[in-house]
């Protein structure tokens, strides 16, 4: 199974208008069910609410990685967001965040997430990776550079 | 070394390729034909068939010039005859492998150590200790144990929710909690090194570090504060594992649900274990699983026996909401398969025992033991400062490591201690000392008297 296979054209955004941390979280679960992977939009939502309540998931290098689970997935889906810009996400370095993605995974499987996670965190952790993405002109740029 | 393996079936085999594969002069014993001819026709060793408990067949396969003999053919009288015959013409270093648990009686009249084998490993109950630790230390991806227990070396991979990932170590604000640990590998993908002051942790990292057993669930709960906590674990398969695997569970007061699909067994189980619930069935039937009562706080363990039957066990339980699953799988090429995989939570393999007994004898005189992580490339060595040594009084951090090691933790006066750059040494200390593939005959060397 290859995870980074979650991640398709259809979960890719390089605009996002949002410019809240709330606003950006409601139009990434949006992107999600507009791409038909999510069905209860209202349960993701939550979840991913309440897990950015216990601790804020931005990262240092503007990266930042809403997530939850739910049951009302089957497996895990993702998105990714960029917002050049930045937003305040209450992140680690206390710089904005530029890069957002979104995982929401089946509430048993912690599994899956965590590598997904790991997979595309490590290639944001090169700062080549990272700018090419914030500067991809197109959603097939995103996608050869993540490698998906 | 020349080392003269009884018994080629697969441990035997692996076994002897990693042998090989350091330059040892290995000897291979087996009374079947085909087995040995695969054997050399992959490897260059020299085959001799025969009963490994004949003398003629000893005899054949030089027993005598052997340094070191390990038994493990599927036999435990073969194995043990054979062990005791090595003894007898002056063999220095005996393994013998067992399944049988009565071998491992403490009875004095009956103990082999007293006989002259140095080493009766029951691949058994290592398998069964791994798998009690997994469990009630969840949240872990392997625990071992060193220096008789006294120690714990533990590797986890640090989640979203892990405080370290926030921040450089340096600047982790909780003096009493690194007190109590030393890490000693992160695994990044295919990248180990060893973590200092300045390392940015990451998601998906793998840690690894060292600790006293009493401070493994704090700091588990520190590193990982939502790792899973289990009201339940369901044993599929009651063999000689699965029983020695509940009834450990049991003494821990963790409810345990048995399943064995065979009437006899099943009631001898059910006799042998006081409130552990046992059913008769079949872990791949839905019914059995339905019956079970399976939810998000269960952890379920397949141990069969059959590889693919607790693969696939482990699956079934997922789909009913088991929040964590466990496969016991006999060839170890199939753990990292699995681990990363993410079908299953982990797959342990009952052959690292083993490995880590015969380590033990390869390492030179002043390393006392070692053990390996099935994930880790890399050995935990357990190593005595002897007298005069050039280290005496000399702190850790004036030792100049070679590149890729580190010392863990110090036992002196019986006393284990979490090692520091502060930590001085003395004569008679034993160090844990964690090393890259490849390292472990320069620290003998650094050691050596």
């Amino acid at each position: 199974m290859n995870l980074k296979k979650a991640l398709t054209k259809d979960t890719i955004s390089l605009d996002i208008k949002s410019s809240s941390k709330e606003e950006v979280i409601e139009e990434m679960i949006d992107i999600l069910v507009s791409a038909g992977k999510i069905k209860d939009r209202k349960s993701a939502l939550n979840v991913v609410i309440e897990r950015e309540k216990k601790m804020s998931t931005g990262m240092q290098n503007g990266i930042a990685i809403p997530h939850g689970k739910t049951d009302t997935v089957e497996t895990l889906v993702a998105a990714l967001g960029v917002k050049s810009e930045g937003i305040d996400f209450d992140s680690i370095d206390g710089k904005p965040s530029t890069i957002f993605i979104m995982t929401i995974s089946p509430a048993n499987r912690t599994g899956p997430h965590i590598q997904f996670l790991a997979e595309i965190s490590r290639l944001l952790n090169d700062p080549a990776t990272r700018q090419k993405v914030l500067t991809a002109q197109s959603k097939e740029e995103v996608v050869d550079t993540l490698q998906l | 070394m020349r080392i003269l393996i009884i018994g080629a079936g697969g441990a035997g085999r692996r076994l002897a390729t990693r042998l090989c594969g350091e330059k040892h002069d290995v000897v291979l014993v087996d009374n079947r034909d085909t087995p040995l001819e695969e054997v050399e026709s992959q490897l260059d060793m020299l085959t001799v068939r025969g009963e490994g408990s004949s003398p003629a067949t000893l005899e054949e396969a030089h027993i005598r010039k052997a340094d070191l003999l390990v038994a493990v053919t599927n036999r435990d009288e073969v194995n043990i005859l054979a062990g005791l015959f090595a003894h007898s013409v002056g063999v220095r270093h005996i393994v013998v492998r067992v399944s049988n648990s009565d071998y491992l009686s403490s009875d004095k009249s009956y103990d082999l150590h007293g006989m002259g084998i140095d080493l009766v490993v029951s691949q058994k109950e290592e398998c069964a200790r791994e798998l009690f630790n997994i469990l009630t230390m969840s949240g872990t991806q392997e625990v071992v144990e060193l220096m008789s227990g006294g120690v714990l070396a533990l590797g986890l991979m640090l989640h979203t929710d892990s405080p370290m990932i926030r921040s450089p170590l340096k600047d982790l604000n909780e003096p009493d909690i690194l007190s109590k640990l030393r890490f000693i590998a992160l695994m990044r993908g295919d990248e180990i090194s060893i973590p200092r002051g300045d390392t940015q942790f990451m998601i998906g990292d793998h840690l690894y570090f060292v600790a006293l057993p009493e401070h493994a669930a704090e700091l588990l709960d520190w590193v990982h504060p939502e790792r899973p906590t289990f009201a339940k674990v369901v044993i599929a398969g009651g063999g000689d594992l699965g029983l020695n695997l509940a009834t450990k569970l049991e003494k821990v007061s963790m409810p345990v649900t048995l399943l064995e699909s065979d009437e006899e067994r099943a009631s001898y189980v059910s006799g042998v274990l006081s409130r552990a619930l046992v059913l008769r069935g079949d872990g791949l039937e839905q019914d059995t699983l339905e019956n079970c009562g399976i939810s998000e706080r269960t952890a379920f363990v397949a141990v069969t026996g059959e590889d693919e039957r607790n693969i696939l066990a482990c699956l079934l339980a997922e789909k009913k909401g088991a929040s964590f699953t466990l496969a016991q799988v006999g060839r170890p090429e199939y753990v990292p398969v699995i681990n990363s995989s993410s079908l299953l939570d982990r797959a342990v393999s009952a052959n690292t025992a083993m490995n880590n007994a015969i380590l033990r004898f390869l390492r030179g005189r002043n390393i006392q033991a070692a053990a390996s992580f099935s994930q880790l490339p890399g050995e935990l060595l357990e190593v005595i400062q002897p007298a005069k040594s050039k280290w005496t009084g000399h702190k850790v951090r004036d030792i100049r490591m070679p590149h890729g090691s580190i010392i863990g933790a110090i036992k002196r006066d019986g006393q284990v201690r979490i090692a520091t750059g502060d930590s001085e040494l003395l004569e008679g200390d034993r160090l844990v000392i964690f090393s890259l593939r490849g390292t472990a005959n320069k620290i003998e060397a650094l050691f050596r008297p």
